[in-house]
This record gives C-alpha cells, structure tokens and sequence, in this order.
C-alpha cells in the first residue's frame, strides 16, 4: 500500500500535531475501513462504531506509527482487524471468534436484512475458512487489494497470501455452485 | 472494466481451469454483475460526524511543544516535502488572492451562488480588533486620545450586565471528566462576511430602465438590501434574502395555510384541538420532511452536518408529570448543525446551531426555514485561555450565559462530563453593526440530568482570552424586606383611617 505524497506530508503534520492532517488521512482511508469492517459484521451500525474506535485508537497511538515499518493505510487495518476480534470476543465470551463468520447461528447477531439473505447462502462455505483466509478473499476480491497490500496487513509473506488465497477459493468453488462462487467474488448480495 | 473481470476470470481460472472453456459466457456475466456493486450502506453523514469528533479529540489531546513538533519535521525525511509545499502555498496565495479582485456583473442567481460556498480566508493575528463587549468597546473609545481631557475609563463603562432576580439553583454542576489539557496559546476565531457583495446590477436587473408610476432607475446606482417573494397559492411560501445580513428565509404564507381557521369570520374560530404526544412524527419522518424540502428546492447543505430532529421541547414535556397538561409543539425543528473548518458551530447555550427547517406537525408539511447564511468567512487568531482550573469553574457556574443564581445549600448535584472543542456564536457589537464571530469554545455534556426539572443539557465555555476577561456576572438583585414597610405620607394615612372608620 504505497503511500502518496500528500499522504506522506499528512502523517508528517499530523504526528507534529496537526489536526486537520488527521482529518485529512481519515479522509483518504475512512472508506475502505469501513467497508473492510461491514464486510467482518453485515451490520451497518457496527460497522459504523468499529469504524469510530479505529480510527480514535489511531488518533491516540498516532506517536507510535513507524512509517518505516508499513504504510499508514496498513497500520490502520491491522487496527481495524484487531477492533474487530476485541468486538466479537468481548461480545460473545468465545476466544475463537473474530468476526460476524465464526457465530455458529444467527441469534442476537445483528444483520443487515438485505445483507442477511447474502450471507446465508455463503456463509456455510466462508464459515470453514479461517478467519485469516476469509480477510484475505474480501480483501482481494471485494477490496481489489494486491498481494502485497494484504500480505504487509496480515503480517505475511507475499507468496503465503497468495497460496492462502488460492488454497481458500479452490475450497469454495469445490464446496460451491458456480453462481453462488461467483457472487462471492464480487462481492453481489442477492436481493 | 475489463481489467477487473480480466483479474477475476484469472482468479477463476487459477481455481479451476475447466471454466477457461466457458469465457465467452462468462465475461458478460462478470461484466453485468460488476455493474450492481456491493452495497455496503456507507453513510457520508457519518463520515462527516465522526470526522469532525476526531479533529475535537485531537485538539484536547496532549500536544508536543511547538520546539517538538519543528524537530520532528527537520528529523522527519519529509522535510524537504513540507519545504516543497509550503512553497507553493505561497506562490498561489497571490494568485487566488487576485483572482477575488474581480467584480463581474451579477444577478440574482450568481449572486446566491457566489455565497453558498465555503471559503475562510485568513487574515492576521487579532484582524477583527477587538473582541470585547459593547460596553467595553464604548468605553475605550471615549477614553482613547489621552489627554487630560480624557475621560474616566472606568466611570464611563456602560453597565450592560443583566440583571436577575433574586434566585437560587436547585442544583450545582461539579465536572466529573477528564483532566483538560489547553495547550494552544492562539487559537483561531471566525468571522462571517455577511455582506453578499456588490448588488448594483442586482438592482439594475430587478427594476429594469422603464418608467410608469415611478421611474425607479432615476434614483441613480442604487443596491439591494432585501428581497422577498411569496407564492400566492394555497400552502405557499415567502422566501427572500437579506443582502446585509447575508441570510436567505422562507415562511410559510400564514393566510393561505389552514384557509379554513383563517376565514371564518372575526376571529371566532374554534381553536384546533392541543395536539398529544401520539400526534408527532417519529424523528425519521421529520427528517424525511425535512430532507425532502431541502433536495426539492436546491437549498445548500454542504456546510452543515448531520440533520437531527430538536427534541428540547422533551424535556419541559417530560419534567411535567401531568401528561394531559403537558404541552406538544404545532412547529418542531430539524437542525442541520453548521460546521466550520471541522468543528461544529454551537449557540452560547451550547446547543448545537445552524440551518433549521421547521416543520408543521398537524400539517406534516416544511413550515419554514431560517439560518441558512452566506458560507464565507475570514479568520484570525487570539489568545487562547490555557488555564484549565479557570474554565472549570466557569463551565460549573453554567457558563458564560447559564449563570441565574448560586445554588442553593441543599443543591441537587450534577455532574458535567468531559468536554469537546467547538465554535460557540458569539455577536459583538461595534459601531452599530453585529458582527457575527464563532469563537473555540469547550462544550460539557450534563450528565444524567434530573427530569423533573429543567436543567441545560449543555455547558459551553469560550476558550478566547479577551472575551472571558470581559465576561461579568449578572447583577443580582437583592431579597427586599418586608418587615419594615415603606411609611405612609401623612395625608393618605388620615384617608385610610377616615376609610377603616
């Protein structure tokens, strides 16, 4: 995830203490965090709040980012992930649950109708990846992010993504129908 | 397009080659599923809310000092970019500074449309003078000049306190949040430009060259203070601009909404019943109505945050334990809080302050709207209060305008949480105009406020120097005994004893 110039400048300023450089990077990145957590929990209003608190952690561990180590929007992922695991376990008690996917059934699990309809036809296929392999496929294919991207969020090698990824969707399109595969990789609620 | 279904066939195809005899088919399938994308519900209202807190966090956050932050950047490998773009800024401000030189002739349309945008051009340190209250600014000026002359600064001052009268709170806030940390020495004020700018030809354009019953163009270059339209239909609308003020209204026509009450005779009418609490919409309705108002009639919202339907009128409603007395309002208010430079704009009761389009329950219809203003602002910047303890104690006492009385000694307590940074509206006063500032401000929630009285639900204390050194308390007014009445002049004293005999 190379950084831009203006993004490079942004994090500059905004480590100095710049506030509007803080709100400028949100601007660059609030988009696809969301969308990155709504894909975890099918749940707008979750969404929205895991949304909040990774970003007001990243305000708050700002001094701590290392821009020789990853990219800011990396940073921001990992962050995002782990918001996302903390949510789920906190919620639920379970140590083996990291998002929306791991809940054996539906019960108190706040979902979005629309999106409810989607993901029960493909949860039953997404629910035997792990949940590393299952931020891989959405990254790549609902995303379009690249190896490399993925590989620096998740804190693997390139190539280790890429067999994960493959590995991942030679699972489903055994276990799936075509069609279903399909909406799957873009990403298309059946409504 | 197609680099994306070219990425996803190869992904496909990596999977499970047998579909590579089946492309043809596929790509159009690909290509019309691509078209519908996910719907991920993303919200920009709460991008923008949400931005708009973190930039509040940050500015309460602890900062490092001015020294930390240049080390940074000097350290920093993206010095030499900074360097780079501070160049540039300032190789363009000349540019765009005299590409505002101009004064193209406008009509009405441009001259709306010259205003809706937002723009804050930044001026220098303390460039709107003064930031004191009226008396002040009186005062200094009679005094100014030296001289022998001069007159008394202190025996001039005009007394603009209020006066209250003699009252005790039944309650006392005490802050119970976070340590504050006001790290700014100078802080950034805001002024409006109410002024919409050169109307000549605004004029010229409404009256036209002709003659008739008055030769209007005979008056000369003339300008336009306000103007005002009214649909003259049923349920139809006055909407007009105040090019002073730089501020837009829209009314609904009284006399032709509920034609039936307003036209049946001398005021005789039977008064329509009170409405009740199951007669108000839920507050997505109201923002409905609202949100439908504005797309319909092109009104600009871009500089004002997410709509929410007022509920202030809830709390004197909920404090009354007599439901059937209780009062539910005919008009309630969608407020669509202004925002500027990412901090929301509240009023000097810290009430969130910006558009409001009111709305008619009986009639579920857009009743009006007001504050809807010129978006262009300058700004400037003052001394900023860096002692916490001070505006601590001021936010206990209510604020700066939610002081009526200390409390009294067995003062129900209430605790204020930790506050976030906005602009608070403050008028100022000066040579017989107001001018419109928004000031830094902390703004203190009340928490689990009692609901059998009136409390704020807001504390808001500004953060600018100069206006708290000016800030008085009101003049109380003291409790007048009546042991020892007021002696009677002698000559009604022997008519009120002729009256008792």
């Amino acid at each position: 995830m190379a950084m831009k110039e203006h993004q490079l400048q942004n994090v500059a300023s905004a480590m100095a203490g710049d506030r509007q450089a803080f709100g400028r990077l949100y601007d660059d990145y609030v988009r696809e965090i969301y969308d990155f957590l709504y894909f975890k929990t099918h749940h707008k209003e979750t969404a929205q709040d895991l949304t909040s608190q990774t970003f007001m952690k990243a305000l708050q561990h700002l001094q701590t980012y290392d821009a020789d180590k990853s990219s800011f929007g990396t940073w921001l992922y990992r962050i995002a992930r782990n918001t996302a695991t903390d949510h789920y376990r906190t919620k639920r008690s379970f140590v083996d649950i990291e998002d929306a996917w791991d809940l054996k059934d539906d019960t108190d699990l706040e979902q979005d109708a629309d999106t409810a309809v989607f993901m029960q036809k493909i949860k039953v296929h997404l629910a035997k990846l792990s949940s590393e392999q299952r931020d891989i496929v959405t990254m790549r294919v609902w995303q379009g992010k690249s190896y490399a991207e993925i590989a620096s969020i998740v804190g693997k090698s390139e190539a280790s993504c890429k067999m994960n990824f493959s590995r991942a969707l030679k699972q489903l399109r055994k276990e799936m129908p075509l069609a279903v595969f399909l909406l799957l990789l873009l990403g298309r609620p059946l409504v | 397009m197609n680099t994306s279904i070219d990425a996803i066939l190869q992904d496909l195809y990596a999977v499970d080659a047998k579909l590579r005899g089946h492309e043809e088919q596929l790509r159009p399938l690909i290509a019309k599923l691509l078209a519908a994308k996910p719907d991920t519900k993303f919200d920009a209202y709460f991008a923008k809310a949400l931005r708009r807190q973190l930039v509040a966090v940050a500015a309460t956050q602890s900062q490092p000092s001015f020294f930390t932050r240049m080390q940074t950047l000097v350290d920093s490998k993206w010095a030499y970019s900074l360097g780079g773009a501070l160049t540039a800024l300032v190789l363009m401000v000349p540019v765009v500074y005299f590409s505002l030189q101009g004064a193209p002739s406008r009509d009405l349309a441009s001259a709306l449309r010259d205003v809706a945008e937002r723009s804050v051009q930044s001026r220098g340190s303390q460039a709107f003078g003064s930031l004191a209250s009226l008396a002040e600014t009186t005062s200094r000026s009679q005094s100014g000049g030296g001289g022998a002359g001069s007159s008394n600064p202190v025996s001039d001052k005009v007394d603009s306190r209020m006066i209250v009268p003699p009252f005790q709170q039944p309650y006392r806030f005490v802050y119970g949040g976070e340590p504050i940390q006001l790290n700014d020495a100078q802080l950034e004020v805001f002024k409006r430009i109410k002024d919409m700018g050169d109307t000549s030809s605004v004029a010229r354009s409404l009256f036209g060259l002709g003659g008739g019953l008055i030769d209007l163009s005979s008056f000369g270059s003339s300008s336009v203070r306000t103007v005002e339209f009214f649909q003259d239909i049923d349920e139809g609308y006055s909407f007009g601009v105040n090019f002073t003020e730089g501020t837009i209204y829209v009314n609904a026509v009284y006399e032709r909404w509920f034609t039936d009450s307003f036209n049946c005779g001398r005021g005789d009418c039977p008064q329509p019943p009170s409405l009740s609490i199951g007669d108000m919409p839920s507050d997505s309705e109201l923002l409905a109505i609202a949100q439908s108002f504005v797309t319909q009639h092109g009104i600009n919202v871009s500089s004002y945050g997410q709509p929410f339907a007022d509920q202030n009128w809830r709390i004197a409603y909920e404090a009354n334990k007599d439901k059937e007395y209780s009062y539910v309002p005919d008009v309630v208010d969608v407020i669509y809080p202004l925002v500027i430079n990412d901090q929301e704009v509240r009023d000097n009761s810290g009430y969130p302050y910006g558009l409001r389009v009111q709305i008619n329950v009986r009639v579920k219809k857009v009743y009006g709207i007001w504050g809807l203003t010129t978006q262009r602002y300058e700004s400037a910047q003052y001394a900023a209060e860096q002692d916490a303890n001070r505006i601590v104690k001021l936010a206990e006492q209510g604020g700066l305008y939610g002081f009526w009385g200390e409390p009294a000694p067995d003062a129900r307590e209430i605790k204020l949480g930790t506050p976030t940074r906005v602009l608070m509206q403050h008028y100022l006063y000066v040579a017989g105009t107001n001018e419109e500032l928004y000031v830094p401000a902390l703004v203190f929630p009340v928490l689990d406020a009692p609901t059998d009285m009136y409390v704020q639900t807001h504390v808001i204390v500004p953060l600018i120097k100069e206006v708290l050194d000016n800030y008085q308390l009101p003049i109380m007014l003291k409790e007048v005994s009546v042991t020892d009445p007021v002696a009677l002049p002698a000559d009604i004293r022997k008519v009120e004893a002729e009256v008792k005999q």
